[in-house]
């Protein structure tokens, strides 16, 4: 049986991990769940059963979520209490360990004052939520990516670094030491589309000048030079949002994805030929 | 070995329930039910 519920208010290891602002944590810590229960039943003793659980819960956690309550989760938290275990099957699942917490929790007869925490990362969308809140925190307001230019693109690319370096070395830090296999930081693309005047008939697209800049992205965009469209991304994992003047998609593909050239270059035309 | 079910207990019955388990099961015990949260129970299947 597994529990998750709201997550901690205030927890300064995790708070320091992430970095974030209180304006930031104010905004996003709806997105942070708490696993607050998991309990194994000792009638039967199944190996593994734990870790396999926990893997299979989180694989869906963010959908139901979703469903339930209409946002979704990036990241969930955990507390195992030292005195009684090790923290073996959040481990073994994967999770990130951070140091000891200090804090209290009154929790029936017992008052934990120290305890393991371990953070799971959804991480395709907690860096696509991320990335999008900074882009609505960066150009909201602004209204002069209206029909592109090149001060504009400068612009973008300066602005959006500026917004995302933090997440994006907060993922090459945990892929770092979690040696994962297939690094996240290699998949993804961003893409651009700026509107003109007449939003139906010119749409211009960009990949955001500045993003060669990023070693990561340079990855992708140098090499592979992803020209993703929205007919294309249609059938892909993405976010897209809605400036009104511009539109911002970030695609996160697996492997298969990223030989999208032939299929992309004849949608391009397609796209082209649509909109004149 | 492998999981053989896993289910969101959607209604009151079931949360209930499961609050009684933890209670019953639990170092901790149950959880007071204020804000967003979701239970998952997961059964295992047989092991040979």
């Amino acid at each position: 049986m597994l529990l998750f519920a709201a997550a901690a208010l205030h927890l300064r290891a995790r708070d320091t991990w992430f970095g974030w602002s209180d304006e930031q944590r104010r905004r996003r810590l709806a997105m942070v769940v708490n696993n607050v229960r998991f309990l194994l039943m000792p009638e039967r003793v199944v190996p593994n059963l734990g870790s396999v659980a926990l893997s299979r819960v989180l694989a869906r956690l963010n959908d139901d979520w979703q469903a339930r309550y209409g946002h979704p989760v990036l990241i969930v938290e955990t507390f195992v209490d030292p005195a009684r275990f090790q923290g073996t099957v959040c481990r073994a699942a994967g999770w990130t360990e951070l140091v000891r917490t200090q804090g209290r929790a009154q929790r029936r007869a017992t008052a934990i004052t120290t305890a393991l925490c371990f953070l799971c990362y959804l991480w395709e969308k907690f860096l696509a939520f991320n990335l999008l809140n900074s882009l609505y925190d960066q150009f909201s307001s602004h209204s002069d990516l209206e029909m592109g230019g090149e001060g504009t693109e400068e612009n973008i690319g300066s602005r959006f670094f500026r917004g995302v370096k933090g997440d994006f070395s907060l993922l090459l830090r945990a892929e770092q030491r979690n040696e994962r296999e297939h690094l996240v930081s290699e998949r993804f693309r961003l893409i651009v589309f700026l509107r003109g005047r007449d939003r139906r008939r010119r749409i211009r697209r960009h990949i955001v000048p500045g993003l060669e800049q990023n070693p990561i992205v340079a990855h992708d965009l140098l090499r592979e030079r992803a020209l993703v469209l929205e007919l294309h991304m249609d059938g892909l994992a993405r976010l897209r949002v809605d400036l009104g003047h511009a539109i911002f998609h970030l695609v996160i593909g697996d492997d298969d994805d990223v030989h999208h050239g032939t299929r992309g270059r004849s949608q391009l035309s397609r796209h082209d030929d649509r909109n004149g | 070995m492998g999981v053989k079910t896993l289910r969101v207990l959607e209604t009151p019955e079931r949360r209930l329930r499961a609050q009684e388990l933890l209670a019953a099961q639990h170092y901790l015990g149950g959880v007071q039910a204020v804000g967003e949260q979701v239970h998952y129970a997961v059964s295992a299947a047989q092991v040979e």
